[in-house]
């Protein structure tokens, strides 16, 4: 089978962007994708576009700045796995043969303050005030405490660690060191989450151009192989996330499952992942992810973190970028941004972020009513 | 006295019993034959195996706090609560009992009363107004006290 490679990525900074409309924060990122491939805009064959809160036909609308040459580009939108959900569509054509040339961005424009309730939830829900997205992950957090002795101090260590890490990003939007007793100190927004612990979401855009084995080698001596790009909705019952999804059913979590179907494909297991960019809406789901996704037994998120293992540096860094509590969630450009930072990871070229031994790298994201994505990049030259 | 319009569920499916005595309702949804899993409203198909070979029935009033959390903030409007100021407010995921399905719900208890494996009961209520002015019943969950309180 076709092999796809990503042989350029793009990513605007992420953050607030007021004074740009949408359709040219997509244009920036593939303009930069573009470039990072030496490629013309014009030989790309197919194109997806993923987005959330922007309007019908997005995708359409960035063709029209980008340039209408004929190509198809519809919206895939998937809540905060958009974006993962639109690049398997890119990666599957290739594989297929159908295209050699594809094109996968995101973007999103949201704007400062509540996301508005309407687009995920209900008229009761919203009634009943069932709303606040950081209480899903509160409540796993709690419950977790409850299972495993999780500390609010192994919590605030993961923020801790996403701001240093997102100093370094000079696309992050929130750049400030951070010590454990500011993030303690910080207000209680959602028991035992607090305001430095949860992640804004903000606007953005990320690209990456997919191409087949074939002909990676004409636009990039160091392309990136897609291991594998695995799109799922949870299983039963979804109550928004979790491991403690695993009962009544009995079933895994679906962070679980799209893990293990990433890592089937790919032919790789977690103690083959080198680095990896993950859901940090919040800062104790990073350490429910270290478990799911296979990086620690169940439980020992917290001694994980307390290791230092997932530090830049360490045995397995998360979220070298600053993950989403640093850089802030364009819902529909997020995974996009992971791919970016696990593409210069793999490159060598993420500067002063640079892991050391940097071959294979995980990116992973989740959203609303179940969805679910985990991509495996590695070096593929 | 003016004929009050006929009050509603806040979803069909979700409420058993006579919607103009909201203390009498219980909460409802669907069990299936094949697999056992309850199903918080009527379901077509089950969420979990897809049998269409489902029981529709009301459950257990009382429950069991799995995990919980306080809203320290108001939640994003427009909703029906009231903000002046926002009294902080737990909201848990509650396992009914009788093998019933876990709900997300309010518990009206002050934040440090609540905790893990408190024993709840639900209780229904005139939540809201619809656009047409009809009562909107909704449910919400309330500390189970001593014994004769049960269902």
């Amino acid at each position: 089978m076709t092999r796809a490679m990503i042989v350029g990525v793009g990513m605007t900074p992420f953050g607030r962007h007021p004074d740009t409309h949408f359709t040219q924060l997509g244009a920036q990122a593939i303009e930069e994708a573009l470039l990072d491939a030496n490629m013309d805009f014009r030989d790309i064959q197919q194109a997806f576009c993923s987005r959330v809160y922007l309007p019908s036909a997005t995708g359409a609308r960035v063709m029209e700045v980008m340039g209408r040459t004929g190509i198809s580009c519809p919206d895939v939108e998937g809540a905060c796995g958009a974006a993962v959900a639109s690049l398997q569509q890119a990666v599957m054509m290739v594989e297929a043969g159908l295209v050699d040339i594809a094109l996968a961005f995101g973007v999103e424009k949201i704007g400062k303050g509540f996301m508005p309730p309407g687009v995920l939830y209900e008229d009761w829900q919203i009634q009943m005030g069932l709303t606040q997205n950081p209480q899903y992950w509160a409540l796993n957090a709690m419950r977790h405490m409850h299972d495993y002795g999780t500390t609010e101090t192994q919590i605030a260590k993961v923020a801790v660690k996403a701001k240093k890490n997102g100093l370094l990003n000079p696309k992050a939007f929130f750049r400030k060191e951070m010590s454990v007793e500011e993030v303690l100190a910080s207000p209680m927004v959602t028991d035992p989450l607090r305001l430095f612990m949860l992640c804004s979401p903000v606007d953005g855009a990320g690209a990456a151009i997919v191409v087949s084995d074939r002909i990676a080698h004409r636009y990039s001596n160091r392309p990136i192989e897609v291991a594998a790009c695995v799109h799922r909705v949870s299983e039963y019952p979804l109550l928004n996330a979790s491991s403690f999804c695993a009962t009544p059913a009995g079933h895994p979590s679906v962070y679980a499952t799209t893990a293990r179907a990433a890592y089937e494909k790919a032919g790789l297991g977690p103690e083959d992942i080198d680095l990896a960019e993950v859901q940090d809406n919040d800062a104790f789901s990073e350490i429910e992810y270290y478990e799911e996704l296979g990086f620690c037994a169940k439980g020992e998120g917290g001694h994980l973190i307390d290791s230092g293992a997932t530090e830049l540096g360490g045995r397995i860094p998360i979220n070298t970028s600053g993950g989403l509590q640093a850089k802030g969630e364009p819902l529909g450009a997020s995974h996009y941004g992971q791919i970016y930072e696990i593409v210069k990871q793999l490159r060598g070229e993420a500067e002063a972020r640079q892991q050391e031994k940097a071959r294979v790298g995980l990116a992973q994201v989740f959203g609303a009513w179940g969805h679910c994505g985990v991509s495996i990049l590695k070096q593929g030259w | 006295m003016a004929s009050q319009a006929e009050a509603i569920p806040f979803r069909a499916g979700f409420l058993a019993g006579d919607l103009s005595e909201p203390a009498s309702l219980n909460l409802a949804g669907s069990r299936c034959k094949a697999c056992g899993i309850a199903l918080f409203g009527q379901r077509h198909r089950c969420e979990n195996c897809s049998s269409p070979d489902l029981d529709h029935v009301a459950f257990a009033r009382t429950g069991t706090v799995h995990t919980y959390t306080v809203q320290r903030y108001a939640p994003p409007p427009p909703h029906s609560l009231p903000t002046a100021p926002w009294q902080p407010r737990p909201v848990a995921w509650i396992d009914l009992d009788d093998n019933g399905p876990r709900i997300l719900a309010p518990i009206a208890c002050a934040p440090e009363e609540v905790s893990i494996g408190m024993k709840v009961r639900a209780e229904c209520h005139i939540g809201w107004q619809d656009a047409e002015g009809r009562p909107v019943i909704a449910y919400g969950f309330a500390p189970l006290t001593g014994d004769g309180d049960a269902a």
